[in-house]
């Protein structure tokens, strides 16, 4: 094939290559979704039910809350019409599914009457069946129906002398049996630490996801517009306000200014390089098209394997960059043209390739989604740079010319074996270093940093009573009946360790499966109880007639069929409102409660199906777990590399190869442990990076011999990378500081390398 | 004191103060002005107590007995001792029940039940957040005086109803709620102690 026609041929291939790719993400911009949330990053199919549940809450329930507390200077609350006014503004607004002042009691209120009427099938079975197992326990030589009676007497009685009873005598006429006491005495409400504080709290539900744009901007702007609104009247209102939504829109902003800037400062650095290093620099322009082809590869792979792609990974991707120059300059600076230029180098560069693609492909079997996108990105990435590298390869006429500030040798001599020695010692001493390295797994370092609005978060949740003193429990089961009995497990549990602990859960609301079905029998053996229990009345004091009401109400319930027991919950699920709404799931599997238990009590047996929900802790757990993988990962990666490079270029040469590698990544982690830099996930992420980076330029200084294009492509790479590791977003800065320092150690021990053979 | 010549008493002194008592408004004529400076002074004060509560359905009225203390900057704090020991706090965050364990549970101020958040101010004379829900009258007879606090809206009227205050010098010496919706209510306190301040673990028992 005449070089002509070899040349229309690739620039035929590569204009396809552009117009495939720009296409499909024409297609993607209209039905994918770029995320920013840090739980995308997560697995949804989590194994352990507790984490999943964890990022269930998390994503799904809280992360669609807004808190919006209103003050006004002084010591005083704001007037309750402002405060209306405000809910009224926003109840309006379709950007919200629901809105609630939470400092009005009308919520606790509906609830609390529909406990009320529906007691004698809410609260009455698990009444009936404690006061049975005390029966049995006491064996008293009377009757169940007297005893329970005089039992019931004895308990109002007691009941009588305590603080409380003094605002629930109207409650105590219509139930004498106390039923509802306990929840009127403890609340069934969220959290309330807010005593005193004078502002005005309002509870809102989004109803879009706050990653979406309906979950934004509406949002902020019906805000800005309901605080104008009451600023008509009271112009010294102060609306603050926290949301995810709010966290999230902050974050892609910040990701957007700080991209841009370091990707414009990688590519000043880059230019940089490049001018001090080529002649007629311009004609690096050439590396343009394989750098796009390379990133639009990676962007189209990315997108057709995953709907939602996370805007880290397009971050990281940005990265790729420093790779997809490496085959530019190892193609272009070869002094040669069309396909001999494509025959000299082809060897080296397929096996660069192909070890760093098989090395990143063992990412796409992780289970944390930003290894499989990250995975997926980086093939995609170095396919298509490798194949937009030879296409255009064909379109050159000349090479690129290095300076010989690039090509020349250094002048520097070392003695062989003492370089070795001295080569051997450094990596021993790193592999201490390496070895003091602090882990530090905390998801926070994949958020993007908002002080200002973080310090506004913790102002607003304070406002809303979140407390350290005071721990939720989450308890969970397959299904309704099973949540229900592990709550109840799990509350005797409790008890037993601190009698009086105070806990309030909203399931407690409700009988188990097993005292429901024991119910029908029990009512029916109840048929003499309202005698038994007018004559104890009298007995102990009381005048039975004032309790007409309950003798009234008991009889009703007894004539009322009894719901099935999944309407139990379906009854009083449609009276919850606002945060209520979130303290149980008894629409679905998993079931589960949330308990509120003062003080902290973490050791909860794994059998009772109950964790405490410290979210962030949870997190982490899991994030720490994910980095334990991806180092497997990674160690198999490189155990791959060098059975492949075993392969291709026998032992001795492949041990030469691979120490390259082994000794940039070890020396690098020995100065971070020296100089107590933690290390996460994403610098490992980084390592894996580095160590494919420092494998090519390994591979092409043994293969190749030509200096200049290894240098030129590390020192691209170590200004890129670097520039990165200024970065103030903690993935960029960790991924930046690997990157670079593998890759600059990795030219040093090429060069010293060098100097040491050249001894006579 | 038998009960029923106690309350045939207060029901005299009801009856004679609608007679005889004199309407008091802000601002108030001198001698009920100091009289109400001293009850609301701002020094610690001890004192027993005992609590009569008449509930409609209870044929006998429920007798329990305590210890008030009140200290300023803490609110008040009502120890019962008998027949359980339980401690009620009732300050500027709301109120909180301590049990004979020393746990507690809080009730914030919007929260708290207006019997108690007007006890509170009755028992620190907080004498113009007083005169915003009720309307005041009273009588003096040398040392001894006695003031009627009538409701001006439903909902003090639901949680106290009319309120009977009788004391001597600047001592309370009974307090008596009548709530529409709740037991009557008669506090007679003794061996006052006025000026001492309590010990700081004095303060943790019985304050928040």
């Amino acid at each position: 094939m005449s070089p002509a026609r070899q040349r229309l041929l690739a620039r035929l291939g590569l204009v396809a290559l552009f117009a495939a790719g720009a296409a499909w993400l024409v297609h993607f911009a209209r039905v994918g979704r770029i995320s920013t949330d840090v739980l995308a990053l997560l697995p949804k199919d989590e194994h352990a039910p507790e984490l999943r549940l964890v990022r269930q809450l998390a994503t799904d329930v809280q992360a669609r809350v807004v808190l919006i507390a209103l003050r006004q200077p002084g010591n005083s609350p704001p007037p309750a019409p402002v405060v209306a006014a405000f809910v009224r503004a926003l109840r309006q607004n379709p950007a919200f599914a629901e809105v609630v002042e939470l400092d009005s009691d009308a919520a606790i209120t509906e609830l609390g009457q529909t406990v009320f009427a529906e007691r004698h099938h809410l609260l009455l079975p698990a009444w009936l069946a404690e006061r049975q197992r005390r029966y049995a326990a006491t064996t008293p030589g009377i009757p169940f129906v007297t005893w329970l009676a005089q039992n019931a007497v004895a308990d109002l009685d007691a009941f009588l002398v305590r603080p409380e009873a003094a605002s629930l005598q109207t409650l105590a006429l219509r139930d004498p049996l106390l039923l509802t006491a306990p929840f009127l005495q403890k609340g069934i409400h969220l959290p309330d630490a807010t005593a005193g504080m004078p502002v005005a709290r309002v509870w809102a539900r989004l109803a879009e996801s706050p990653l979406s744009a309906g979950g934004q901007e509406p949002v902020f702007s019906a805000i800005a517009m309901a605080t104008s609104e009451v600023r008509k009247s009271a112009p010294e209102i102060e609306v603050l306000w926290t949301g995810v939504n709010r966290l999230a829109a902050a974050s892609r902003e910040r990701i957007q200014k700080e991209v841009a800037f370091l990707n414009a400062a990688s590519v000043v650095a880059v230019l940089g390089i490049t001018v001090l290093l080529l002649r007629r620099p311009w004609r690096a322009l050439h590396l343009v098209p394989v750098i796009a082809l390379s990133l639009l590869g990676a962007w189209t792979s990315v997108t057709l394997v995953f709907s939602e792609v996370h805007v880290l990974v397009l971050v990281i991707g940005a990265l790729l960059c420093g790779v997809a120059i490496d085959y530019g300059f190892y193609l272009f600076l070869e002094p040669a043209a069309g396909m001999e230029k494509v025959r000299r180098v082809i060897r080296p560069l397929l096996a660069s390739c192909l070890t760093t693609v098989l090395g990143f492909s063992l990412l796409t079997v992780s289970d944390l989604p930003l290894l499989r996108q990250t995975g997926v990105f980086v093939v995609g990435g170095l396919v298509a740079a490798l194949a937009g590298a030879l296409l255009y390869a064909l379109q050159l006429r000349e090479p690129l010319e290095e300076r010989r500030l690039a090509a020349g040798r250094t002048p520097l001599r070392l003695p062989r074996r003492p370089a070795l020695i001295a080569g051997g010692a450094i990596v021993l001493l790193a592999a201490v270093f390496a070895g003091r390295l602090q882990w530090r797994d905390d998801i926070r370092e994949l958020e993007i940093p908002a002080p200002a609005l973080r310090a506004d978060d913790r102002r607003v949740r304070t406002l809303f009573g979140e407390s350290a003193q005071r721990t939720l429990y989450l308890t969970f089961g397959d299904t309704l009946t099973e949540a229900r009995q592990n709550l109840a497990v799990f509350l005797d549990h409790l008890r037993a360790q601190v009698p009086d602990i105070s806990v309030a859960s909203l399931g407690e609301l409700f009988p188990t499966a097993a005292e429901w079905s024991a119910f029908p029998a029990q009512r029916a053996g109840l048929a003499d109880f309202p005698t038994a229990f007018r004559a104890a009345l009298e007995e102990h004091g009381f005048e039975s007639d004032a309790f007409a009401g309950f003798f009234s109400d008991w009889q009703a319930a007894e004539r009322t069929p009894l719901p099935a027991y999944d309407q139990l919950y379906a009854g009083i699920d449609a009276h919850l409102q606002g945060p209520l709404r979130q303290l149980m799931h008894a629409d679905g599997s998993p079931a589960w409660f949330l308990t509120a238990v003062d003080g902290r009590n973490d050791a909860i047996p794994r059998e009772l199906a109950t964790f405490p929900v410290h979210q962030l802790e949870s997190l982490n757990e899991l994030f720490s777990r994910y980095r334990r993988a991806a180092l497997q990962l990674s160690l198999w990666g490189v155990l791959v590399l060098i059975g492949i490079l075993t392969v291709l270029y026998r032992s001795r040469r492949a041990v030469r190869i691979a120490g390259v590698p082994a000794a940039a990544c070890l020396i690098t982690f020995g100065l971070f442990g020296a100089f107590g830099q933690t290390v996460n996930l994403f610098h490992l992420l980084g390592a894996f990076l580095g160590v494919c980076l420092a494998h090519d330029y390994a591979i092409f200084t043994a293969e190749n011999g030509r200096p200049a294009a290894v240098r030129l492509s590390a020192l691209t790479t170590v200004a890129s990378f670097g520039v990165l590791s200024f970065s103030q977003i903690p993935v960029i800065h960790a991924l930046g500081l690997t990157v670079s320092g593998i890759v600059i150690v990795a030219l040093a021990v090429i060069e010293l390398d060098a100097c040491s053979r050249r001894t006579p | 004191m038998n009960p029923l010549r106690r309350w045939l008493f207060l029901l005299t002194a009801t009856l004679a103060l609608q007679v005889a008592a004199a309407p008091l408004a802000p601002p108030f004529p001198p001698e009920w002005k100091s009289l109400f400076d001293a009850l609301s002074a701002p020094i610690p004060r001890f004192a027993t107590f005992e609590e009569e509560r008449s509930f409609a359905f209870k044929k006998q009225p429920v007798v329990l007995q305590g210890e008030l203390r009140q200290m300023p900057g803490h609110g008040v704090s009502l120890t019962y001792t008998e027949p359980n020991r339980q401690t009620v706090i009732i300050d500027d965050a709301g109120v909180l029940m301590r049990n004979e364990h020393g746990r507690d549970r809080a009730l914030p101020a919007r929260r708290t039940p207006a019997t108690v958040a007007h006890l509170g101010e009755l028992l620190q004379f907080d004498v113009t957040t007083l005169a915003r829900n009720f309307e005041l009258a009273g009588d003096r007879d040398g040392e001894r005086w006695i003031l009627a606090l009538k409701p001006l809206d439903g909902a003090a009227a639901e949680a106290t109803g009319a309120i009977l205050l009788r004391g001597h010098r600047a001592q309370i010496d009974e307090i008596v709620l009548s709530p529409e919706r709740g037991p009557r209510i008669r506090i007679s306190i003794t061996a006052v102690r006025t000026g001492q301040p309590f010990a700081a673990a004095e303060l943790a028992r019985y304050f928040r």
